[in-house]
């Protein structure tokens, strides 16, 4: 870019006077020494305003909730998703941003928004709602009906650069014209007249300061204030000053006057959060009154265009008085000005200031979530551009689960610790929640302190999973249907093993009893170490090894007959990610927290697809699943129904390690998979089993978010066999007690039960019915 | 149920009825039987305080038809056939904008359509199959297959749709292998 000297250069005449020549001289040597600087100051203010202009941090978002008729969705929930939107209660909803309570649901006027798959317009929305569903999604004129509605996604965090500067960049054609003309009626009347300086104003300034004894008013035109901002540092000399005002001119030779005005609404600093500064009108209007600039009103605009001479001096939030009595000379002005009318002026300076009374955190009240998204981020992403170039990223995260999660776990480990008289604050925990069917990881929880980001658990405590491993033991056999089914009879009897190093491992049972003959899923729901065992060693452990492989374990597992029972650590994520493939039917699906990624101008950048890959056959998946079940309704999870309905027939498992050390449940709905651990940082005993401890905190959840039943598609092999429950030999009309068993076609037990032989008599049938 | 655990469970309703016990786990080595079932100061587990498996008569397994086994009992042949609801209008309508996106060749943005067409009804394998069919257009042949067996695996008795299904997996078969021939 080559720089270009100032265009008016002196011409030489041989035809002047010496007076005129020695001027003539002087302004030759002014342009020889000043010309290059001049154009140093040129090359400076076009590089950079051309340039990237502002580091702008990455933005990230909640998944968006979308209506449809026939959700799950309370009235009174889509009213609080809302507010958090920062929608306003008002009576008559007509602009975007608003809403109102109706008799049996809500009016609300959606904001338009740009998503990965394109734009969605505003929409004018009815809701209706009955018992807890939503019926009816109307357009409130013509009362068609509206078969889906996308609300914007709510704003969870953003990755900010070390700087702490911060900034959502408005466009000059998105800013209200009402904005505008105030900001140029206040600070700079002559705006779209002069050249970047304005010597009229700096000659009424001067005369003002010099009857005031000191400066109240400055002369600085836009244009200066922007370049004082962007290009040069706060020191007061001449020396700035003349800087300032030669690269004001320069600007606006270059630049059109509403370029400039653009760049200076988004550079302005306008608050102070912490560390974090707040720059620019589009962050100002969030900041302040937690909604975007276009649904502001004409007191909102005063208040921000009055901050312009002092953002921490006038904060609205500290000092109300003084903030409401600054926009208030300003209406006054504006008044005087012409800008607005009296009586406008008059009403408008009636009203509140309006601020949220909390500052939208630019600390996010999720950390565990946003380290897996920027841990998800930095496998594509360098770090510079996550800070820098306002990446737009999508998540997949549910607020309101995330919520109902954080309370459940924090509310029950102060309970637990109490009950189990554990030290206070020694109990920590962590948990999340997952769609089965994609992967999406909805919440997650790393610790007791759900809002400090310290050590994440969820991801980083790698804790032995103790039964949880169970599963993959069973589902190894019954992926041998001429060998294994749920009705085959297991050895539950003691068991000696010797390891390779030669050590003899001695399993044992919970309650130190053996069981002798047991049934398969019996020994699963009931969680039989030595049956387990046993069951492992049968089916070989690499065998089990590579299932869990399968399973989406990535970490590689000494081959010891002790992980046959959970020896082996992994951190609640890896849990999550084994068990997903159970719930999604044998499909390994990676765990996602991020759905897109769009640029700062909401062009797509990337997608992150569902992905699946088949890894069982289904019909033993099924089985195993029926088994955990099972877990659930008649196992050691049993006491999950007295928080639950048992019509959601939760597939689950507990685990328990020694000493009792770790608490885990894992378990899947037809729509959820939650995985919960407890246990301590320090690794000592909690008291607490997996039933007892973690499997709380999962129906406390569970019971709060609303999930639909499990009904696990039967695949077109299995077939359903009755078995006498003594025996699990096949049933007849004389058996009395008899379970019900899925089997892969071909593999059911053919030998009838002795109770079949029977003729099965009303007397002997009531008998078996007392007993 | 088996006898030792009915024994178990006679003795626990001894325990509770003579000395209103709880108690707590005892320390072992890696196992959650949860023993202590029983109800716990404080806890709301007392709904399942008694071992009461042994009324037991019938036992519906979980996950498996729920007919009541009282005469000779034969295998039930065939699965019940599985939820085949209507897709509600929301669904109907992201499948035409999926159908206009392909249409207009943006593959991607018709496969996010669909994936939120999904998270709406996850179980409904003509949408399964309809992402599989733009994976296989992509060339992405693994994701088709197994977009595919996904579907054929909701799609109980829907011969139609398994036919498509087994096709999408075919040919994501055939072209894979042609894709890895050397030339």
């Amino acid at each position: 870019m080559a720089a270009r000297p100032p265009r008016n250069k002196p011409r030489a005449s041989r035809a002047l006077g010496p007076w005129a020549r020695l001027t003539l001289y002087a302004l030759f040597a002014l342009v020889v020494v000043g010309a290059p600087y001049v154009a140093y100051l040129d090359y400076t203010v076009r590089t950079q305003f051309e340039g990237k202009r502002w580091a702008l941090p990455a933005r990230v978002y909640a998944r968006p909730l979308e209506l449809f008729q026939g959700l799950n969705l309370t009235a009174e929930q889509l009213s609080q998703e809302l507010v958090n939107l920062g929608y306003v209660n008002t009576a008559r909803p007509e602009t975007p941003g608003t809403f109102a309570r109706m008799p049996n649901g809500l009016r609300f006027v959606t904001r338009s928004f740009r998503f990965w798959d394109g734009p969605e317009s505003s929409v004018s929305v009815q809701a209706e709602f009955d018992g807890g569903i939503v019926r009816t999604l109307r357009d409130p004129a013509g009362g068609t009906a509206v078969d889906l509605v996308r609300l914007d996604p709510l704003l969870i965090g953003s990755i900010y650069p070390s700087h702490h500067e911060d900034r959502v960049l408005v466009q000059i054609s998105e800013v209200p014209p009402l904005l505008v003309k105030m900001l140029i009626a206040i600070e700079d009347r002559h705006y779209y007249a002069h050249h970047g300086i304005d010597p009229f104003s700096i000659l009424r300034a001067m005369w003002v300061n010099l009857r005031a004894g000191s400066t109240v008013q400055g002369g600085s035109t836009l244009t200066q204030q922007l370049v004082k901002n962007f290009y040069l540092s706060a020191e007061r000399t001449l020396w700035r000053k003349l800087n300032e005002a030669l690269m004001s001119l320069l600007l606006e030779a270059h630049y059109s006057k509403d370029e400039i005005l653009e760049a200076y609404l988004n550079e302005i600093f306008l608050g102070q959060d912490g560390k974090r500064a707040i720059h620019g009108f589009g962050l100002a209007s969030q900041f302040y009154f937690n909604r975007p600039l276009t649904e502001l009103k004409p007191e909102h605009f005063a208040l921000l265009v009055g901050l312009v001479r002092g953002a921490s001096f006038y904060d609205p939030r500290r000092h109300p008085k003084r903030a409401l009595a600054l926009r208030n000379t300003i209406f006054d002005t504006l008044a005087t000005e012409g800008v607005l009318g009296t009586q406008e002026a008059a009403s408008a300076k009636a009203a509140g200031l309006g601020v949220t009374s909390r500052a939208p955190s630019g600390v996010s009240p999720y950390p565990a979530f946003m380290d897996l998204v920027r841990r998800q981020l930095q496998r594509d992403y360098k770090e510079e551009d996550l800070t820098s170039e306002g990446l737009q990223i999508f998540t997949t995260l549910d607020p309101r689960i995330q919520d109902h999660l954080d309370h459940a776990l924090s509310t029950r480990i102060t309970q637990l610790e109490k009950q189990y008289r554990i030290p206070a604050r020694k109990l920590e925990g962590a948990a999340l929640v997952t769609r089965t069917e994609n992967g999406e990881v909805l919440a997650i929880v790393g610790g007791r302190d759900t809002r400090y980001s310290g050590f994440n658990r969820a991801l980083d405590a790698q804790r032995p999973i103790g039964s949880l491993v169970k599963p993959a033991v069973y589902l190894t056999a019954l992926m041998q249907p001429q060998k294994y089914t749920l009705a085959t009879q297991l050895d539950d009897s003691p068991l000696t093993v010797k390891n390779p190093g030669g050590k003899v491992w001695t399993p044992s049972n919970y309650d130190h009893e053996y069981r002798g003959p047991v049934a398969l899923h019996t020994a699963l729901a009931q969680s039989l170490n030595v049956a387990t065992a046993r069951l492992g060693i049968e089916v070989g452990i690499p065998n089990v090894l590579n299932t869990l492989k399968k399973l989406g374990i990535e970490r590689t597992i000494p081959p010891y007959p002790s992980m046959l029972l959970g020896a082996v650590e992994l951190a609640p994520i890896e849990v999550a990610q084994m068990y997903q493939a159970l719930a999604s039917g044998g499909f390994q699906t990676p765990l996602r927290a991020i759905r897109e990624v769009l640029t700062a101008k909401g062009e797509p950048l990337q997608h992150y697809g569902l992905s699946i890959k088949q890894v069982f056959d289904p019909a033993p998946v099924f089985l195993v699943t029926s088994a955990m079940q099972e877990v659930a309704s008649m196992g050691t999870a049993r006491s999950l129904y007295t928080q639950i309905p048992a019509s959601l027939a939760i597939a689950g498992k507990t685990g328990t390690t020694d000493d009792l050390r770790d608490s885990w449940f894992a378990g899947f709905s037809g729509q959820h998979l939650m995985v919960a651990w407890m246990g301590r940082d320090d690794n000592r005993p909690i008291g607490l089993t997996g039933a007892s401890g973690a499997l709380r905190v999962w129906g406390d959840t569970i019971s709060r978010i609303g999930t639909q039943p499990l009904r696990p598609a039967p695949p077109a092999n299995i077939t359903t066999v009755a078995l006498d429950a003594a025996t699990h030999l096949r049933a007849g009309p004389g058996c009395g007690e008899v379970v019900q068993l899925p089997f892969i076609a071909g593999s059911a037990p053919q030998e009838l039960a002795p109770c079949a032989h029977q003729q099965g008599n009303p007397l002997s049938r009531f008998l078996k019915n007392i007993f | 149920m088996t006898p030792p655990t009915l024994k178990l469970s006679l003795a626990c309703l001894g325990m509770i009825l003579l000395t209103g016990c709880s108690f707590a786990p005892t320390r072992a080595p890696v196992e959650d039987r949860e023993l202590a079932r029983l109800p716990q100061p404080g806890t709301d587990a007392t709904a399942v305080a008694a071992p009461d498996e042994s009324a037991v008569i019938v036992t519906p397994y979980p996950g498996a038809s729920g007919a009541q086994a009282a005469t000779p009992l034969p295998e039930s042949a065939a699965p019940q056939p599985f939820e085949s609801a209507p897709p509600s209008t929301a669904v109907i309508a992201l499948l035409d904008t999926a159908t206009q996106q392909t249409r207009a060749g943006k593959l991607d943005t018709a496969a996010a359509t669909l994936e939120r067409a999904l998270r709406l009804e996850p179980r409904n394998p003509e949408l399964w199959t309809r992402l599989a069919e733009i994976r296989l257009q992509q060339g992405d042949y693994e994701q088709a297959a197994s977009l595919a067996a996904k579907s054929n695996n909701l799609a109980g008795n829907n011969t139609g749709l398994i036919s498509r299904n087994m096709k999408i997996i075919e040919q994501a078969r055939n072209r894979k292998g042609a894709v890895k021939k050397p030339g």
